[in-house]
């Protein structure tokens, strides 16, 4: 009565698609751990002149941290007009504030508005 | 006075009108209503209106556009069709030799992004978890009366994957095709409306408002080894599963690796829409009134339409089911909403997930989270379609 091609059929399909979720997941922590092996030299390096400050943006090892030391540090000089200064920034350290929306949030209310607006 | 009269004799017995049967013009009628459902009423008009012309032009008698004994018996003979065929023949040879299917695919991995899988790969377990609805319709249809291949057919709408659903008919039960593929398809425009009392039945308030971490970026390697592995390991596993997953990934492979910028084009739109004309009306064409004929048939159409609600709804309670096993699985990290998306009508389901979580939570952005298991169940539905094949075929 197509059981026994039920049972056959389920287990085949669950044990293809959770050795093939296993084989991503390896490949993903492979490529994952190469990238915050990179991580941890940049942050290594330091410019001559340096004050602390603490800012508010997060921390998280999805994104190319390098980048976003890169992108707040700027947004941080161009903001106190520390460049013309002469002077320079070292971000010490960042943490997200808890409860700010997600990137995707933002992102797809962006959209909404934006097919809204035409 | 006498030619001329026995000319018009003639030219009369030989039209349409004296030959057609009953059947000829209520199919007839069943295409204009598909019609007008495609064109007034816009519902999936991009298939339905190939098919129910289709429908239409193989119904008109005598048109010698398509013969339904060149395909009984299963046996496909060349020959013949090359002799006797007419138009509707030539291109049905694409659904019957399994190009047109593959071929779709070829178009839906090059328009897929796998990304959301890959960054969540227990993803997968909820596109597997809602296939269960394949193999609890396989059964409902054998209780019905269906030969085995007829329900395996019938079991596969609720892959919800028209592809997927027209190249297991066509080879393990060609005589219910064509319903088979119009219920496929008018159950995948209807998932809006079918899925969210199910998903609202089976979880908590507390379970639908849960959030979700926002997942990784994927690199692009990982994207580019994806569809190579997935190949890999599927079709070594599931050699019936080669024509479709190794398209799907083909597609995938050409537009992730961004070296084919025009196939991809091509791939993602002309093709998708020349074989979407050809399937369209060589699907359409096989309903027609000689095939039809055949007794218990109607019997036959409204089982299937049964069946396929039967499919959608076992398909999404489990995806559901298993979400909510994930849920408490990993703490409370997993919102079982998404389950239902594994019910692989991309992106439909993916975006009932997305509404249904809204509604208890505005801020709640599952969109993303729904597109690993609505990707997933792609594959998993591909994977079935080749278990069913390897056991019925």
């Amino acid at each position: 009565m197509g059981l026994d091609i039920t049972a056959i059929g389920m287990t085949v399909v669950f044990i293809a698609l959770i050795v093939l979720s296993l084989c991503i997941d390896i490949f993903g922590r492979l490529f994952t751990r190469k990238r915050t092996a990179r991580n941890t030299e940049l942050a290594v390096n330091n410019p001559n002149e340096s004050r602390g400050i603490q800012t508010e943006p997060s921390s998280d090892n999805q994104i190319p941290e390098e980048e976003l030391v890169a992108v707040i540090t700027a947004a941080i000089q161009a903001s106190l007009g520390l460049r013309d200064a002469g002077k320079r920034v070292v971000v010490k350290s960042f943490r997200r504030l808890p409860g700010s929306p997600s990137v995707w949030n933002v992102t797809g209310r962006m959209e909404q508005l934006g097919s809204k607006l035409v | 006075m006498n030619g001329f009269l026995t000319s018009i004799g003639d030219l009369l017995s030989q039209s349409g009108f004296a030959n057609g049967t009953l059947l000829n013009y209520i199919l007839i009628l069943i295409s204009f209503v598909l019609m007008y459902l495609a064109i007034v009423k816009q519902y999936e008009p991009l298939l339905l209106l190939p098919i129910a012309f289709g429908m239409f032009l193989t119904n008109l008698p005598l048109g010698g556009l398509m013969h339904a004994k060149l395909w009984e018996g299963g046996h496909v003979s060349i020959q013949d069709i090359v002799n006797e065929g007419g138009l509707l023949d030539f291109l049905y040879l694409g659904v019957k030799l399994g190009i047109y299917p593959p071929l779709i695919f070829l178009g839906i991995g090059a328009m897929t992004d796998f990304g959301p899988l890959i960054a969540n790969p227990k993803s997968l377990i909820l596109g597997a978890a809602a296939q269960f609805g394949i193999f609890f319709t396989l059964v409902g249809a054998r209780i019905l009366g269906f030969t085995p291949q007829q329900a395996g057919a019938i079991g596969i709408i609720g892959g919800a994957d028209g592809p997927t659903a027209i190249y297991t008919a066509t080879i393990l039960a060609p005589e219910l095709l064509g319903a088979i593929a119009i219920a496929a398809y008018s159950y995948m425009a209807l998932v809006p409306i079918i899925q969210p009392p199910i998903m609202k039945a089976l979880t908590t308030k507390k379970e639908r408002l849960v959030k979700m971490e926002q997942l990784r970026t994927v690199s692009k390697t990982e994207k580019v080894i994806f569809p190579i592995l997935v190949t890999f390991l599927v079709v070594f596993a599931i050699p019936a599963a080669a024509p479709l997953v190794g398209m799907l990934m083909l597609g995938n492979l050409l537009k992730e690796s961004g070296v084919a910028e025009r196939l991809v084009k091509t791939a993602a739109n002309e093709l998708m829409n020349i074989i979407t004309i050809f399937l369209g009306i060589s699907v359409g064409a096989t309903a027609n009134a000689e095939k039809l004929s055949q007794p218990g048939y109607g019997f036959q159409v409204l089982g299937i339409i049964i069946l396929g609600l039967v499919a959608f709804s076992v398909g999404t309670a489990f995806g559901v089911i298993f979400g909510k096993i994930l849920c408490w699985v990993t703490g409370g990290k997993v919102n079982p909403l998404i389950g239902s998306a594994g019910v692989s009508a991309v992106p439909m389901a993916a975006r009932v997930s997305q509404v249904v979580g809204a509604k208890e939570d505005p801020t709640n952005f599952l969109l993303m989270h729904a597109m690993g298991p609505n990707v997933a169940g792609v594959i998993g539905s591909a994977v079935a379609a080749g278990v069913l094949l390897s056991i019925l075929g």
